[in-house]
């Protein structure tokens, strides 16, 4: 249902938008799914006949790099929720850029990670049972991310046209809380996958 | 176009639907956001020093684990309870999610118990789990 101003009224019987209801419960999911990844990776980590171990081709000066760059997108996203309440456009526009771009970055230090096991280190896929969790999960995680930043680009994209006509809060909010997420699974990813390599 | 949420005013919770921006001042401005940016940084600044610096940490050695354990878990609080308003969300929200949290985590953490490398070294009969780069499952 629409009114005249061309605003979308939607009903709901809890306090809360029922789209942020879905993206919790979608987050609850995910719970299951990255902690079953985390378990399998951790069961498996030392594990293998051939092929190289976790603590052969682990960089963990790269990687924090990489953590840095998505806390920092994660605090650019609260930023551009902040800027959509507002109703400020060019710094919405300007946050949401930079989360894109923090995405964007974080996926080429995986892409380098993943390039350089590959091909420098010769862990595949289906090199050793290390190789497959390891693949499994960060893999897991980076799809996550490139969804995250399809959908923040989309919403940039749209802002980007529509101008000031477009200040969506709930598709932000929404969007964010999906972004926070895979922010906070690399939390955990980073100290249980990286920094316990030697554990 | 705008969304805004309307609801049942018969509906149970106390919870909020966000519906103005004076809201989000009340969740705390910009200068917390850029106060836990700051705090994210370091923390992290402080398990990469953790980790490089583990052979220096003498007697304190074995307490690398559960710091990096509360470090993470300080980090995973900020994001989620204040980042994600889960904080602020109604209380039924929180249940949401953390019953989802504590169920995934179990879960993984029953995993690790049932397939760990010494319970597979147990149940084939190995006097001892194999050491690390060993396979458990050594062909015959």
């Amino acid at each position: 249902m629409s009114d005249a101003a061309g605003h979308h009224h939607i009903y709901t019987q809890t306090p809360v938008d029922n789209r942020k209801i879905a993206m919790w419960t979608l987050i609850g999911s995910e719970c299951f799914l990255f902690g079953s990844l985390i378990a399998n990776y951790m069961i498996n980590k030392n594990r293998g006949l051939s092929g190289p171990k976790a603590a052969e081709v682990f960089n963990i000066d790269i990687t924090t790099l990489s953590t840095f760059d998505l806390l920092m997108s994660s605090v650019a996203m609260v930023f551009a929720l902040h800027a959509c309440v507002h109703k400020k456009l060019r710094p919405f526009q300007a946050w949401t850029a930079v989360v894109v771009i923090g995405g964007l970055i974080f996926l080429g230090f995986q892409y380098y990670e993943f390039s350089t096991f590959v091909l420098k280190e010769g862990l595949g896929l289906s090199t050793n049972v290390f190789g497959s969790s390891f693949f499994l999960l960060t893999g897991c995680h980076g799809a996550h991310v490139t969804v995250g930043v399809i959908w923040m680009g989309s919403i940039l994209v749209r802002s980007l046209i529509k101008g000031d006509t477009w200040f969506n809060r709930e598709v932000v909010e929404v969007a964010g809380l999906y972004w926070h997420f895979v922010d906070v699974v690399w939390i955990i990813i980073f100290t249980v996958v990286y920094l316990f390599v030697y554990v | 176009m705008a969304a805004h949420t309307h609801s049942d005013p018969h509906a149970q919770g106390h919870g909020h639907g966000h519906d103005h921006g004076s809201h989000d001042d009340a969740h705390g401005g910009p200068k917390l956001y850029w106060a836990f940016a700051v705090v994210l940084c370091v923390l992290t600044f402080c398990e990469w020093s953790i980790f490089k610096f583990r052979d220096h940490l003498g007697g304190a050695a074995h307490l690398m684990v559960p710091i990096l354990l509360f470090l993470s878990a300080i980090k995973f609080v900020m994001v989620v309870g204040w980042y994600m308003h889960l904080r602020y969300d109604p209380g039924w929200m929180k249940k949401i999610f953390v019953a989802s949290l504590v169920m995934g985590g179990g879960t993984g953490l029953v995993l690790v118990a049932l397939m760990g490398k010494d319970k597979i070294a147990e149940a084939e009969g190995h006097p001892a789990a194999p050491a690390a780069g060993e396979h458990a499952n050594p062909a015959p």
